[in-house]
């Protein structure tokens, strides 16, 4: 029931943005996919950091443990 | 579109893959009946309680609480005479091993037949001063109390230490989660278990 809310509310605010943005803002809809490229690329550096950012705090643990 | 920028791209769309499947998919679940360890109750020389948290007012967290009662029970059914309390304090309260051992001598648990270890911060600690503890007292098989996740780790450092050990496993969450959020919650434990598993393997713990 949880998962079925979240992906309806999601679903609605979603096209609810593209409505406003479509109409209201005249933006392009094919300005989405490149928007959605830029968002999947921006989380992808964070996963990035976030990972090297992990590895090196472990060997900075491990050397000053020896 | 350059090659670098399709890889984040990539890497992004792996994340939020793996985020839908840990909130809304069994996969947490699984995780944690694969990685889970089992019991296997044997009669020892003594009963090991690992530590877990406790707040600074003494209010033991919810599984430190439930290895405790795991103790007691395991004493009471004379699976071993001596029983050891681990944990430390919290901004200057009562140490988690002093709250459990009242608890455990509220319970009917003899003063004579507990010990208690107040200061290890990390299980390797634990299973450095208990251990050193122990072997004084010339323990050479342990019920070792701990969750289903952490006896993998635990359960490895006190074998090296020398002893028997015989799982006594207890967990506080439960491995049938049914809400997205308790999913999550689920998935960074089982995470922050492998982490510190897969740490304790480089740094030569295990």
């Amino acid at each position: 029931m949880t998962e079925a809310v979240v992906v309806v509310l999601t679903g609605v605010t979603t096209g609810v943005a593209l409505g406003i943005g479509t109409r209201g803002l005249r933006l392009r809809p094919g300005d989405l996919a490149t928007a959605a490229g830029k968002l999947l690329e921006c989380l992808g550096l964070v996963l990035v950091f976030f990972t090297a950012n992990a590895a090196l705090g472990l060997v900075a643990i491990l050397a000053s443990a020896r | 579109m350059t090659r670098w920028t399709r890889l984040l791209q990539w890497i992004g769309l792996a994340g939020i893959g793996l985020f839908l499947a840990a909130a809304f998919s069994p996969l947490p679940n699984a995780m944690f009946r694969w990685s889970a360890a089992a019991s296997d109750i044997q009669t020892a020389d003594a009963i090991v309680v690992l530590g877990a948290a406790v707040q600074a007012d003494g209010t033991l967290s919810c599984d430190s609480l439930v290895r405790t009662v795991r103790a007691v029970t395991l004493f009471r059914a004379g699976r071993a005479p001596v029983v050891v309390f681990s944990g430390t304090s919290r901004d200057g309260g009562p140490s988690e091993a002093d709250v459990r051992a009242e608890l455990a001598a509220r319970l009917g648990v003899p003063v004579e037949a507990m010990r208690t270890e107040p200061t290890a911060l990390t299980t390797r600690e634990e299973a450095v001063r208990i251990g050193g503890m122990l072997r004084a007292e010339n323990v050479r098989r342990i019920l070792l109390v701990t969750d289903s996740q952490h006896m993998r780790r635990a359960g490895a450092l006190f074998s090296r230490g020398g002893f028997q050990v015989f799982p006594a496993t207890v967990d506080a969450r439960s491995g049938a989660a049914t809400s997205p959020e308790a999913r999550l919650r689920l998935f960074r434990d089982l995470l922050g278990e492998w982490l510190a598993l897969g740490y304790y393997r480089v740094a030569g713990y295990l």
